[in-house]
């Protein structure tokens, strides 16, 4: 129970195959679409994670392969050292169990058709929480109220087109919740929200976190929110880490160009020091046929010869904040 | 709770749209009387419809309210028993067209990769095959009782049924809340029985009842054929019979194929009225 679950994700690629309209009219052209391009990382129990990055950089489908939604073109995700493959091959509800995820759109997260009681019982059903009926159903109710629903008599028999998205999304946490999950993925869990209620739901996220010892993974594209609910920061770019590390570290003394970049496009994050914005060249392209060298050359601003012909190495900068760019002088 | 409250304006909301579509109202308004008619011919009906009376070829006439046929039989109580046996064939027929074809299109679907290419081939080989001859073959073979006529409409037009589910099964598997119950530990065919079929039902319901047209219409085409089933009554016997009377006794198929007209009609409007509902856009300029 109480020992130190962690979470280990050991090289991890997702490459789809796309078919592409070739020059003439009857070929096809089979292209790669690099969405996870070699991902390593360790969490622990209680740690919450931020991932962030632009559009496309793949953190939905690191998402999806962590919850086994779609499996890895390579790759290993570990257990406390078990392969994630063998747990869930012998018991898929135990892995389920371990490891939870919160949508982006709450609005689409249930079975239009099934009652909040229904959604939630029928979950409880399945992995065998509860002995009866009523049982679950006082087991909803509990959970319910405790998350600001109440009365959960008034919510119970409403549909999800009844509800509001804050009210959809509590109740997607909630029901992780109840499986009481060693690890959860928020994917943009309040982008699609009001921003009136974001708070709260940030908030429930960070309760669950430190009453439950449950390690959260948050994904965002918004560095305010996730500098303020996460422990440590993962940046992506084009499928692979650029820059990771204690969140303090890399958002007050970033060192890879991209999240610089990323960083002084932020607003309020430095309020006190008055740094230019830097400019990023160009859309954030989509992951097929980079390389050989930075995926991020193309449009970093301190580009030079090496960056378009070899991949930098990842470096230390310091204990806990690690770097890949040519331009940085490791200690 | 307040089920019961939830109940009524349900009921209401789906007869403000049953009025709002002409083509669904006038069909049901049709098929509640057929089907009042076919319920109580017991009571309506003024001969038995298999007693062979004195009077052969006899024009419509207040003994004989559509007339008899060649061997003296009552056209109208006829037409009253028929009824049952039309809507009887229709419905089952159709249901198992429905049921086979939703089953293996959400499958198919839902599943993807080998089986689905699999189904695929087969719907396209159905596709092409000339159904009604094909009808014809197994019904000359197995014999002509209702339940083999039943039995084997049903297995030849269930593609159709098919293609709409995998279709649904398609789109729904992209969704958010079919990831989130697979994520939550909904098995794989739990998911497809009690989430993507319940969901992408609907274009069945309407081209089932669309079917039902079909399938009255193919059971009157073998009986009128030679191929009905002997022991019951039915309209398409009814029009075989009348056809060598035509000369001298048109009200015999001229009565019956009206039934026929009629209630294939209701059918099809009540199919047509639910597909509009389902893609109001393509109605929407009017
Ligand atoms: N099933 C798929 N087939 C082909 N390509 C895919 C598939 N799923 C994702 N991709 C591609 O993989 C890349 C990463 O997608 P992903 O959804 O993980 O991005 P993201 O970081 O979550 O973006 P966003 O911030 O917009 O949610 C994209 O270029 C996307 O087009
Ligand atoms: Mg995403």
């Amino acid at each position: 129970m109480g020992d130190n679950y962690t979470l280990e994700v050991n090289n991890l690629f997702k490459h789809y195959t796309q078919r592409i309209k070739g020059n003439n009219r009857f070929s096809t052209v089979k292209k790669t679409v690099k969405a996870v391009d070699g991902i390593s990382f360790k969490l622990e129990a209680g740690e919450v994670m931020g991932v962030i990055g632009e559009s496309g950089c793949g953190k939905s489908t690191l998402a999806k392969l962590l919850t086994k939604l779609e499996y890895p073109t390579q790759g290993e995700i570990l257990f406390n050292g078990e392969s994630s493959d063998e747990m869930i091959k012998k018991d898929r509800l135990r892995y389920k169990r371990t490891i939870q995820m919160v949508f982006q759109n709450p609005f689409d997260t249930f079975d239009p058709r099934n009652s909040i009681e229904k959604i939630i019982v029928e979950t409880l059903k399945m992995h065998n929480i509860g002995k009866t009926h009523s049982d679950r159903v006082s087991t909803a109710i509990n959970a319910m109220e405790k998350i600001g629903l109440s009365p959960a008599g008034d919510y119970l028999h409403r549909f999800p087109h009844e509800l509001s998205g804050g009210q959809l999304q509590r109740i997607s946490i909630l029901r992780t919740m109840l499986l009481k999950p060693k690890f959860l993925i928020a994917d943009e869990p309040v982008s699609m929200l009001d921003v009136s209620v974001r708070a709260d739901i940030i908030k429930m996220l960070q309760d669950l976190v430190r009453n439950s010892d449950t390690a959260l993974i948050f994904i965002s594209h918004d560095i305010n929110t996730t500098r303020y609910i996460s422990d440590k920061i993962v940046v992506m770019y084009l499928g692979r880490i650029v820059e990771s590390g204690t969140t303090d570290y890399v958002l007050h003394n970033p060192v890879h160009p991209y999240t610089k970049t990323l960083i002084s496009n932020c607003a309020s994050i430095n309020m006190d020091e008055k740094t230019d914005v830097i400019k990023i060249e160009g859309e954030p392209p989509t992951p097929i046929d980079n390389g050989p060298g930075c995926y991020f050359a193309p449009r970093c601003y301190m580009k030079k010869d090496i960056c378009f012909k070899e991949y930098p190495e990842q470096k230390v900068i310091e204990e806990n904040h690690f770097a890949s760019c040519h331009f940085i002088n490791s200690n | 709770m307040n089920k019961s409250g939830d109940f009524f304006t349900k009921m209401k909301r789906m007869l403000s749209m049953i009025n709002q579509v002409r083509q669904l109202k006038i069909g049901i308004i049709l098929l509640t009387i057929i089907i009042l008619l076919a319920l109580f011919a017991p009571l309506i009906a003024t001969h038995d419809p298999f007693s062979l009376n004195d009077d052969m070829v006899n024009p419509p006439s207040k003994n004989y309210l559509l007339g008899t046929d060649g061997l003296g039989r009552d056209i109208f109580s006829g037409i009253l028993y028929g009824a049952r046996t039309s809507i009887v064939i229709g419905v089952v027929a159709a249901s198992i067209s429905g049921i086979v074809g939703t089953l293996i299109g959400g499958i198919s679907g839902f599943y993807g990769g080998k089986i689905d290419s699999v189904v695929s081939e087969i719907i396209n080989v159905f596709l092409m095959m000339p159904t009604f001859f094909l009808i014809l073959i197994i019904v000359a073979l197995f014999g002509s009782s209702m339940f083999n006529v039943m039995v084997v409409i049903g297995i030849t037009t269930w593609t159709g049924n098919a293609r709409l589910m995998r279709a649904q099964a398609l789109s729904l598997k992209q969704r958010t809340f079919v990831k989130s119950l697979e994520n939550i530990g909904e098995s794989k065919i739990k998911t497809l029985i009690k989430h993507i079929i319940p969901n992408g039902i609907f274009p069945i319901i309407a081209n089932t009842t669309m079917n039902i047209s079909e399938a009255i219409l193919t059971e009157s085409g073998l009986s009128f054929l030679g191929l009905g089933d002997p022991n019951v009554m039915s309209w398409g016997q009814m029009v075989y019979n009348g056809k060598s009377y035509l000369t001298n006794g048109w009200w015999i198929s001229t009565f019956s194929g009206a039934a026929i007209v009629l209630t294939v009609l209701a059918f099809y409007l009540i199919g047509d009225g639910m597909n509009n509902i389902l893609s109001p856009k393509l109605n929407d300029n009017k």
